[in-house]
């Protein structure tokens, strides 16, 4: 490739880049060179660099490497993490994961201890409709290896025009089986437990005491979500939760420095209540809390006391 | 005549609205280091180094997408 030769050219003597993207002077490993990185060619020369920080211009007198450096490209680290690093991003499971691990990352060790914790979490996904089914499927891909399944329903006809890990012939199971069944036929090195029963208060409190995250999508009983808040936050544990009201899509995320105050209101649905559930939005809300809490998780971003976030699902604009 | 000159200006006045609406997009940074990174910078490269890349401007874009480059 084009591109490789003038990365070879802007290089110092003894300094070399393997397709391993490890990076190396005089044979010593010195860090992980970020795959993704692109560089922008006019003429036969490198114009500029792109790394996760930012475009940097190649001027006269700027070094390569220094600029590598300065766009954020460049993930330093020990001999060991540069290995571990390196492997993880050559695997089929986790390279893109890793990949994107890297751009928010200051150093491989960083990228480490959020695999790490990612690898090593217990998450709790209560609702497995609409939101929590691809929510789960998703906390899997990234390399979540616990997960518990939460739902009492069965899978309905009306459910298959947006809860797109169903098919015909699933009508009728409970969805925490079938869920269970599609994540193991994709992911095998996931463990796997399953409550086919209603997330009631008490059972909330257990499960968030005994997992390190726990993601509630369950639209019912009412109220379910304020009351886990209030317990998540007594407990100091990590709790995300992802829903509609009415054209609202609304992420909250509740962790070790939220308040458990707040009043409890009393709200009550008609009998013939059929609440809001697009797909497309659905989608939206499974990667909004999955990434909310992946990266709480890997402590790689902090929400803050309260944090509730919100779209409108027709304009995309922000309504929290 | 005065018809001409208008359709001058108004080109002109576009040209700079243009011109600064890139400006406005290719925001300028300086890198952001954690003393630890710094600390891994200085033991990799040196001292004078850590302070000429923190002297780098970045331009803050959303990625390649939002720029003229094209991707090979």
């Amino acid at each position: 490739m084009i591109v490789r030769s003038l990365v070879d050219d802007n290089l110092p003597d003894g300094w070399r880049i393997e397709t391993t993207s490890v990076l190396s002077r005089d044979g010593d490993n010195i860090g992980i060179l970020h795959p993704a990185t692109l560089h922008e060619i006019v003429g036969d020369e490198i114009s500029a660099i792109l790394g996760p920080a930012g475009r940097v211009a190649l001027t006269e007198g700027t070094n390569y490497i220094e600029a590598l450096s300065a766009c954020g490209a460049l993930l330093l680290g020990h001999r060991e993490e540069i290995s571990k690093v390196s492997t993880l991003l050559q695997s089929a499971r986790m390279s893109r994961t890793t990949s994107y691990l890297c751009s928010i990352s200051g150093n491989c060790r960083q990228v480490l201890t959020a695999v790490r914790h990612i690898q090593t979490a217990r998450v709790a996904v209560v609702g497995c409709g609409g939101i929590g089914s691809l929510a789960a499927m998703l906390l899997a891909g990234s390399g979540i290896r616990s997960l518990t399944l939460v739902d009492n329903d069965t899978i309905e006809e009306s459910n298959l025009n947006r809860q797109i890990v169903w098919s015909k012939d699933d009508i009728g199971q409970l969805k925490s089986d079938v869920l269970a069944r599609e994540l193991q036929r994709r992911f095998d090195d996931v463990s796997l437990a399953l409550y086919p029963r209603r997330a009631d208060r008490s059972f909330l409190q257990l499960l968030l005491s005994e997992n390190d995250a726990v993601l509630l999508t369950a639209d019912s009983p009412l109220g379910i979500v304020p009351a886990a808040r209030r317990i998540a936050a007594r407990l100091c544990s990590l709790l995300v939760t992802g829903g509609y009201s009415f054209k609202h899509a609304i992420v909250t995320v509740t962790n070790s420095q939220s308040n458990s105050a707040g009043k409890e209101g009393n709200w009550q649905s008609l009998e013939f209540c059929i609440p809001p559930s697009f797909g497309p939005a659905n989608a939206l809300l499974a990667g909004a809390t999955t990434s909310a809490l992946l990266h709480q998780l890997c402590e790689l971003a902090d929400y803050g006391a309260s944090s509730i976030f919100g779209w409108d699902v027709d304009t995309l604009k922000n309504s929290a | 005549m005065a018809a001409k000159k208008k359709r001058k200006t108004a080109k002109k006045k576009r040209k700079v609205t243009k011109k600064k609406a890139a400006a406005k997009r290719a925001v300028k940074v300086r890198l952001k280091l954690t003393p630890e990174q710094e600390a891994e910078l200085a033991k990799a490269f040196g001292k004078a180094s850590v302070r000429r890349i923190k002297n780098i401007s970045i331009e803050k874009i959303a990625g390649y997408l939002a720029s003229d480059v094209g991707m090979n």
